[in-house]
C-alpha cells in the first residue's frame, strides 16, 4: 500500500501546482476581454510616412512590438518577414512598431532586409502597447486585429511559427 | 512499484511547480513577471567608501552584463567596480555575452568621506522564455558608515 501514499501525494503536489499556476492565470486572464474594438493609433515608419488603423481596413493586421536590444524580437523577425511575405495577398499584413532609436531600427531593418513597415517610437509605443493590453512593458508584445477592426489576439514574448498559423487559421 | 510511484510523484511536483511558474502558458503575460519582480536590485553601504549592489534574479530570468551601468549622483563614476565573470551566453545577433542568474553582486568603489549616497543603476534582462525588458535604471540613496 505504500504506492498508494506516494500516488496521493503526487496528486496533492499536481492540484497545489496547479492551483497556485492558476491563481495569477485568473487575475490576468489573457484574452479574457477580446474581441473588442482596436484603439485608434497613427504611427510613422522610417521614411517618414503616417499610418493610421482605416490604412489596414479590411486587412488581417499583426502589431509587433520589438526592439533591437531584443534578442527574441529579433529571432522571430525572420518568422514575421516569411509569413508576411507568404500571406499579403490573402490580405494579412505585419507591422513593427520599434521602441529603439532611429539609427539601431534603420540599420537593422537593411541588415535584416525587412520590407513590411517599421516605426520607431518610445513613450506613444509603450501608450499603444498599454491601450492594447500590454500589462509587462516588455518585448516582443504582438497583437492580432482582425478585418473588421477587432483587437482578437495578444501574445507576450517570442512568436513561434505554430502561435502564428494558428492565428491566421482562425482569422485570415 | 514504489520506484514508479517516486517517479510519478516527482514528475506532479515537477509539473506542479511548472504551472504554478506560469511555464506552461505561453504567451499570456501571466507566464511572465513584471520587470519591477524579475529583478529586484538593492545596495547597502558595507563600509566607508564601499557599496555593495546586489540583484535578486528571479528563476527563469537574466541580467546582461554589458548592460550594467553605476553613476553617483553627480553623475560621476565609482572609482572602481568589481563585477563578477558572468556565464558565458551565445546570442546569434549580439555574439558572445555574459549573463548572470538568480543573484548578481557588485563591489564599487566610492568617496569616503560622504556620509550619504546617491546611486543611479542601469541593467537591463530577459526571461529564458523569449521576452525581454527595456533598459531599466534605479535611483537608490544609501547611508554610508563612517570612517
Amino acid at each position: 500500500m505504500k504506492w498508494l501514499s506516494y500516488v496521493v501525494v503526487a496528486l496533492i503536489a499536481l492540484g497545489a501546482g496547479w492551483y497556485v499556476g492558476g491563481l495569477d492565470t485568473h487575475q490576468h486572464e489573457a484574452g479574457a476581454d477580446l474581441p473588442q474594438p482596436a484603439p485608434a493609433f497613427t504611427l510613422t515608419d522610417l521614411n517618414n510616412r503616417s499610418w493610421r488603423n482605416e490604412d489596414f481596413a479590411g486587412q488581417l493586421l499583426l502589431i509587433n512590438f520589438w526592439a533591437t536590444w531584443c534578442a527574441p524580437c529579433l529571432k522571430e523577425i525572420p518568422l514575421l518577414k516569411e509569413f508576411h511575405s507568404a500571406h499579403q495577398h490573402e490580405g494579412f499584413t505585419v507591422i513593427g512598431p520599434a521602441l529603439d532609436d532611429t539609427a539601431a531600427v534603420a540599420g537593422f531593418v537593411d541588415k535584416m532586409q525587412i520590407q513590411y513597415p517599421i516605426m520607431v517610437g518610445d513613450q506613444t509605443l509603450f501608450g499603444l502597447m498599454d491601450s492594447l493590453g500590454d500589462t509587462l512593458g516588455a518585448l516582443p508584445f504582438s497583437v492580432l486585429i482582425n478585418r473588421e477592426g477587432q483587437l482578437v489576439e495578444r501574445h507576450w514574448g517570442e512568436l513561434h511559427r505554430e502561435d502564428l498559423q494558428s492565428w491566421l487559421d482562425q482569422h485570415l | 512499484m514504489p520506484k514508479s510511484a517516486a517517479l510519478l510523484t516527482l514528475l506532479a511536483l515537477l509539473c506542479g511547480s511548472a504551472q504554478a511558474a506560469g511555464l506552461l502558458s505561453r504567451g499570456g503575460p501571466q507566464a511572465f513577471l513584471p520587470a519591477d519582480e524579475a529583478f529586484v536590485p538593492d545596495a547597502v553601504g558595507v563600509a566607508p567608501g564601499r557599496i555593495e549592489v546586489r540583484w535578486l534574479i528571479a528563476p527563469g530570468y537574466y541580467l546582461y552584463r554589458h548592460r550594467l551601468s553605476f553613476k553617483l549622483a553627480d553623475g560621476q563614476t565609482p572609482g572602481k567596480i568589481t563585477i563578477p565573470d558572468g556565464a558565458p551566453y551565445h546570442d546569434e545577433h549580439f555574439g558572445e555575452v555574459e549573463i548572470y542568474r538568480d543573484e548578481l553582486r557588485v563591489v564599487l568603489e566610492v568617496p569616503v568621506a560622504a556620509a550619504r549616497q546617491d546611486l543611479t543603476l542601469g541593467y537591463q534582462g530577459c526571461a529564458e522564455a523569449g521576452l525581454c525588458y527595456p533598459p531599466e535604471t534605479r535611483q537608490l540613496s544609501l547611508d554610508m558608515p563612517r570612517p
